[in-house]
């Protein structure tokens, strides 16, 4: 795992485990107030809707005008065919004349692709330097760095979301993380951290300062018992200075002082979040939603909630962590991409209309991550752990209608494949995706270098999606 | 010499001896087996007024005075009944009266004879015996006939006691002798302990159970100054006053919870909320008075508590199965329900809660219960109940048994099988274009055996020459192991009918009555073989040509089962799950070790493994208070059992299932194979492992805080005990659609009982929950809390309940209760 890139990455990473977090704090902050606010004005949120368990966007993006490559290794008896008759049609407009399909049931993200807010990512996944299959497949892989644990799910869902090796040993912060220490000056001073997950506690939105808080969808945040409308009898204080008073007590173990920190932290951001979650939302949001009841959907919409109080919080800045899982299709796999297409599809776009309605649209981008992608070629009713695959992106800023990245020839051991089972080589980093979002977000190249460290092994910084 | 008896009744009137203070030892009485963890009363007997002077709760003052014979008696405290009390005894000139005990005078002894009480015989009474000149005459049955004869001391000036000194429940001969204390604990006349206490004109010895950890303490007495030796060390750690010179000292039996009561063994409570699901005062006193080694063997020799069985049924629910239950459905043993009690997962975890709670085999069900947590199988993916039955029983059975054996049973469970499809995996075909399921020849090395890195035997990972780690296998490895792992199918006998009929054959319906069968042709199982047979070249082993799927799987996991990283990655795990969630190198290593070599030459002994992760010095040491990293958060299942089991709940473990998916931890329902939190969890900000802080957001903070409400200050409490408690919530008050139910009940009666001394309550919920660490200002946070409740005067029931679960809600949400040493 060595060679002459990894120089940036060693330096980002040299106090492991004791991260210099006083210096990469300060110097975060001073760049980016001078280039945030200067650069992107306005509200800008960021949402990244996680596919967990590595989705097999092999059959979720598919050629159609060169359909009979997809067939050669998908035909009907692997189980796992897509017929072609049944593929949602796009015609991107700078792929020279190469038409694809989505799968046939994501009709909403093929009406968002052909209006032009939606665009595909193509091939895209953890890279740490550009690698090809004849480097790949050679001795130590030619000497080019690769990612580490590459088909593991936690190692990999760990490297997407901070870019960096080693994530689950080394990394203390992820990439939007990162990003929002930069941009944080834009917020007030005081306000509800500005990183929020809505799947548990994920490290995708932990900065050095920023530091993500995990929501619910729905139902109270707060106390339920422990509570208090208007003026609190004596009693009622006494026990909630106690029980705070108990919460700030100095303590010699650090396990107790962690616990102390996450239960104090959830305290303070509970009275302002929790009225708002418990609201409805405005009409642009009951409109936008209405019929929909999936988990995705109601994270959405509770993004959506928040995003419409944004200037109440004193957010110019957000950036927001969603997921939804089952994409682990070992076996049944399209039975399970039946069901779980519609809901991405259906819940990306109700989020859309509801940006829309509330004339947000502009200032919020979306996008797909996932582990990995998975082998072409199956195993007889699902797939198994692959490497790059294909992702969307939505918002009004994005100039859809397009591919951007190189979509893979789809030859099992053909050009792009890393092996012999139609795991594709990434051409297009998550480094790159992320600097692409984090330019849009305000971060100057200088920032975006930082934030992403393995950025420098890769000529494009920006795959200009969104503006 | 024959007493004139005045009287038959207890308050026996003998006419004696005059004894010269100064030169009668005393009884040491023994402790009763029910006082332990309970500290010592004293008292002290005045032979000049025939009176005892008893302090319960060690204030210095005299909560019993009991004037029992007359002048020239002398009195000794004695439990002759085992009725858990000592009662004054008196001894006059060769004859015993009892204020507690045989209704007429016993004759035992000779005048000047020096009379003791003691349970010599280990039968939880005191034996009466009197010394003379080295002989000690023992009448067992206090009927006045020998049951035993010592000889130990003799020499003059030596001064006998008797009392258990090592705690082995029969009271040991003592010899005190100008402060050098000679004890003989198999009274076989050799001194086989030797201390040094007092040997100063005017001491007194008593030996007496001062501290309530089932040893007695040597003491010395002197002009109403108390000395008490309680750590055995030839230094006197204890000392107060009580009583004045010429009286008579003594160990009056199990004291009373006072403001000088010392807090309960500390050690034991920590070590149990290792080795179970919360450590209680019954079991504190068992691990006090066995030890540590002896319990956890007796915990390894243990069987399982079993599952209920629970019957085959169909994968598919019957069109009849209802709620209620209709006519013609499966039969179900749980209730009406039929799918909530067959076809979800919920008789399950209400079986597993019950074993948590109340089962015997505390540390099996504990241990199970962190392997299901490594070899992870979910009911997520199929909702039937008696396959993850059957699966959970597996982990309880092999808990203590071989770690090879454990991985060829759960390898070969048809749930497992299902969960991570390893069932009906074929062979590649070429024709269909398909390779065989990777799934799980990937997860039992990555999370069930080898983990992804190699690792040294401490558990630090193996680094290269460029500082690199070493991955354990590639993805081509991976791809390679798959073709072991194929030709599995599941036994073809249609549910609920009797086993092995045939025709087997593969990718057959669901059943999940048995364990997975190969497949590989005729005559058994059709006409191809799903094996793959090719040979296999991964991680450096070959796998020959031509084998079996049966002989492939035992090479594969045999190959697993002696990589040296399984011993680290297994052993810190386990130690994470029941001790500490940052053991250091060093820890991991001797835990390892044993994983190695139990000491016998065997590899992969589970049980040895346990013992020494729960007796290792790390898990034993008392959290340094300076700075520590030891301890680990409380997952959800195990806050809600320690407390319970700690404040003595009832509970048929319904309300607690209902509680802990909010809290991130769905019983048997984890969203992914990777456990309900990631084993490699890093707290935010710091350098410290801590898995269950994964699960630890913002939301499951209130969920957690939310249900301790519930449980205290939110609970209701019926007109009919209005101190014993529901939590509300489905499941609080016993749950009419269950059969059995018992619903889940806080007793909050003594702790109410205790309210109306506020320090005595805050100090009791301490020693409940805490078992005595409660920093002080903890506690004084708790008691503004508490004082702020207003009272009537005089205070009311409501009023001191409220007090109590008060005290208690502001203990158990606190981080200290949160997390667990």
């Amino acid at each position: 795992m060595s060679g002459p890139f990894v120089f940036s990455r060693r330096r980002f990473l040299q106090t492991a485990g004791g991260f210099s977090a006083l210096s990469l704090a300060a110097s975060m902050d001073r760049l980016g107030l001078a280039s945030a606010a200067a650069q992107a004005p306005g509200y800008k949120a960021l949402v990244c809707v996680f596919l967990f368990g590595g989705n097999d966007s092999s059959n979720m993006v598919i050629p159609n005008s060169n359909y009979a490559q997809y067939l050669a290794s998908r035909d009907v008896p692997t189980g796992i065919n897509i017929p072609q008759a049944s593929l949602l049609g796009i015609a991107p407009t700078n792929t020279g004349g190469a038409t694809f399909g989505l799968h046939p049931t994501m009709p909403e993200l093929q009406a968002l692709f052909n209006q032009g807010k939606a665009a595909i990512v193509a091939n895209s996944g953890t890279l740490t330097a550009p690698i090809t299959r004849a480097q790949y497949t050679a001795a130590k892989h030619g000497g080019i760095p690769v990612p580490d644990q590459l088909f593991s799910h936690s190692d990999q869902q760990a490297e997407n979301m901070t870019t960096i090796n080693k994530a689950t040993l080394t990394a203390p912060t992820g990439w939007a993380g990162r990003l929002g220490d930069v941009v944080n000056s834009m917020n007030t001073v005081g306000s509800p951290p500005m990183s929020m997950s809505f799947s548990g506690a994920q490290i995708f939105g932990n900065g050095v300062s920023v530091k993500s808080i995990s929501l619910p969808t729905a139902g109270s945040f707060g106390f339920t018992g422990d509570t208090v409308t208007g003026t609190p009898s004596a009693q009622t204080a006494a026990r909630m200075n106690a029980r705070s008073g108990i919460l700030n007590l100095a303590d010699a173990n650090e396990m107790v002082t962690a616990a102390q920190t996450s239960i104090g932290f959830a305290f303070n951001a509970s009275t302002v979040l929790s009225p708002i979650l418990q609201g409805t939302g405005g009409s642009a949001i009951t409109t936008a939603f209405t019929g929909l009841n999936t988990g995705l959907s109601n994270q959405l919409k509770a993004v959506a909630k928040v995003i419409e109080q944004h200037a109440a919080l004193g957010h110019q800045r957000e950036i927001f962590f969603v997921s939804i899982g089952g994409f682990d299709t070992h076996t049944g796999e399209v039975a399970g991409h039946n069901s779980l297409y519609p809901q991405v599809s259906k819940a990306i776009n109700a989020f859309y209309q509801a940006t829309v309605g509330m004339g947000v649209a502009s200032n919020v981008t979306t996008f797909t991550l996932s582990d990995f992608g998975r082998t072409m070629k199956p195993n007889g009713g699902g797939t198994d752990h692959g490497w790059g695959s294909h992702h969307f992106v939505v918002g009004g800023g994005v100039v859809g209608n397009k591919i951007y990245g190189t979509y893979p020839n789809v030859t099992v051991g053909g050009p792009d494949d890393s092996g012999s089972q139609g795991r594709w080589i990434p051409t297009t980093s998550t480094d790159q995706v992320g600097a692409t979002l984090a330019k849009w977000f305000g971060a100057a190249p200088v920032d975006v270098a930082q934030i992403f460290p393995n950025l420098a092994n890769f000529t494009v910084k920006d795959l200009a999606f969104v503006v | 010499m024959t007493p004139d008896m005045k009287s038959a009744q207890h308050r026996g009137t003998l006419q004696g001896l005059k004894i010269a203070v100064g030169t009668i030892a005393l009884a040491a009485l023994v402790p009763n087996a029910a006082a332990l963890g309970t500290p010592a009363a004293v008292g002290y007997y005045d032979p000049g007024k025939a009176t005892f002077y008893i302090d319960t709760n060690r204030d210095g003052t005299a909560e019993t005075t009991v004037a029992f014979g007359v002048v020239g008696d002398i009195g000794l405290l004695a439990d002759v009944t085992g009725s858990g009390t000592k009662s004054p005894t008196l001894f006059n000139g060769g004859t015993w009266a009892f204020m507690n005990g045989p209704t007429s005078p016993v004759k035992w002894g000779a005048p000047f004879d020096v009379p003791l009480v003691g349970d010599v015989m280990g039968t939880g009474k005191d034996a009466i015996v009197v010394y003379r000149s080295g002989t000690w005459f023992v009448s067992g049955n206090i009927d006045g006939k020998a049951t035993a004869i010592y000889s130990f001391g003799g020499l003059p000036g030596d001064v006998p006691l008797l009392a258990d000194i090592d705690g082995d429940g029969k009271a040991d001969l003592i010899i005190y002798r100008n402060g050098m204390w000679l004890v003989s604990t198999k009274r076989d006349g050799i001194a086989d302990i030797v201390m040094m206490l007092g040997g100063n004109p005017g001491d007194i010895p008593v030996a007496l159970d001062y501290d309530g950890n089932g040893k007695a303490d040597p003491a010395i007495f002197n002009a109403g100054n108390w000395q008490v030796s309680t750590a055995h060390d030839d230094r006197s750690e204890v000392s107060f006053t009580f009583g004045a010179a010429g009286d008579i000292p003594m160990f009056a039996g199990a004291g009373q919870s006072g403001p000088t009561q010392p807090p309960p063994n500390n050690d034991a409570a920590r070590f149990l909320s290792h080795a179970s699901f919360g450590a209680t005062p019954a079991e504190i006193a068992k691990v006090t008075a066995m030890g540590m080694g002896p319990y956890v063997d007796a915990q390894l020799a243990m069987p399982a508590t079993p599952f209920p069985a629970f019957a085959v049924i169909p994968e598919n629910a019957p069109a009849n199965c209802t709620s209620p239950l209709t006519a013609g459905g499966p039969a179900d043993p749980f209730g009406t329900n039929c799918p909530r009690d067959l076809y979800s997962t919920f008789a399950v975890q209400r079986a597993f809660l019950a074993n948590a709670l109340t089962a015997p085999d505390q540390l099996r069900q504990r241990v199970a219960w962190a392997l299901s947590q490594i070899w992870v199988t979910s009911a997520t993916q199929d909702n039937i109940a008696y396959p993850m039955r059957n699966y959970q029983q597996l982990l309880q059975d092999g808990a203590f048994g071989n770690f090879r054996t454990l991985m060829r049973n759960l390898t070969v469970d048809p749930f497992m099988g299902n969960y991570l499809d390893m069932v009906n995996n074929a062979k590649a075909n070429a024709a269909n274009g398909t390779s065989p399921n990777e799934n799980y020849a990937r997860e039992i090395m990555q999370l069930f055996s080898i983990g992804l890195i190699e690792l040294n035997n401490n558990g630090t990972p193996l680094v290269d020459g460029t500082g690199a780690t070493i991955p354990t296998y590639t993805q081509t490895d991976i791809t390679a192991l798959s073709g072991l792992f194929t030709g599995w199918t599941y036994q073809s006998t249609p549910a609920g009918t009797p086993p092995v009929t045939p025709p087997l054959k593969f990718n057959n319906g669901v059943n999940y009555a048995g364990a997975m069968v190969p497949c590989e042709g005729a005559p058994n199982c059709g006409t191809t073989n799903f094996h793959d047979q090719t040979m296999k070249l991964a991680m450096g082993q070959t796998f020959p040509v031509g084998q079996t799927a049966d002989q492939d799987l035992n090479a594969v996991l045999d190959f697993l089962f002696f990589h040296p990283n399984v011993g680290p990655f297994i052993g810190k795990q386990l130690i994470q799950h029941l001790v500490m969630s940052n053991p250091t190198p060093q820890y991991v290593n001797r835990v390892a070790s044993i994983f190695n070599d139990d000491g016998t030459g065997t590899r992969g002994n589970l049980g040895a493994v346990v013992k020494a992760v729960l007796l290792d010095p790390e898990a034993l040491a008392a959290p340094d208070p300076t700075d520590s990293k030891a301890g680990k958060l409380k997952e959800p299942v195990l806050m809600l059992t320690s407390m319970l089991r700690a404040m003595g709940a009832q509970s048929d473990g319904e309300y607690v299932l209902l509680q802990t998916p909010n809290m991130g931890q769905s019983i048997f329902r984890s969203d992914t194979v990777f456990n309900y939190y990631p084993a490699d969890y890093q707290i935010p900000g710091t350098s410290l492992a801590g898995p269950q802080f994964g699960i630890f957001d913002a939301p499951r903070v209130f969920a957690r805080a939310n249900t301790l409400w519930n449980l205290t200050l939110g609970s209701t409490c019926p007109t009919a005990t209005p101190t014993i408690c529901n939590p509300n919530g489905t499941g609080g008050a016993p749950d009419a659609s269950v059969a059995g139910a018992l619903g889940t009940k806080i007793d909050y009666t003594a702790l109410a009982a205790a309210a109306s001394n506020v320090s005595t309550l805050v100090q009791q919920v301490d020693n409940l929950l805490l078992f005595g660490t409660m920093p002080p200002a903890m506690n004084a946070q708790i008691a503004s809390a508490v004082n702020a409740i207003p009272t009537s005067t005089p205070i009311t029931a409501q009023q001191l309940l409220d007090r109590a679960r008060t005290a208690v809600y502001l203990t158990v949400t606190s981080p200290r209760f949160q997390v667990e040493f």
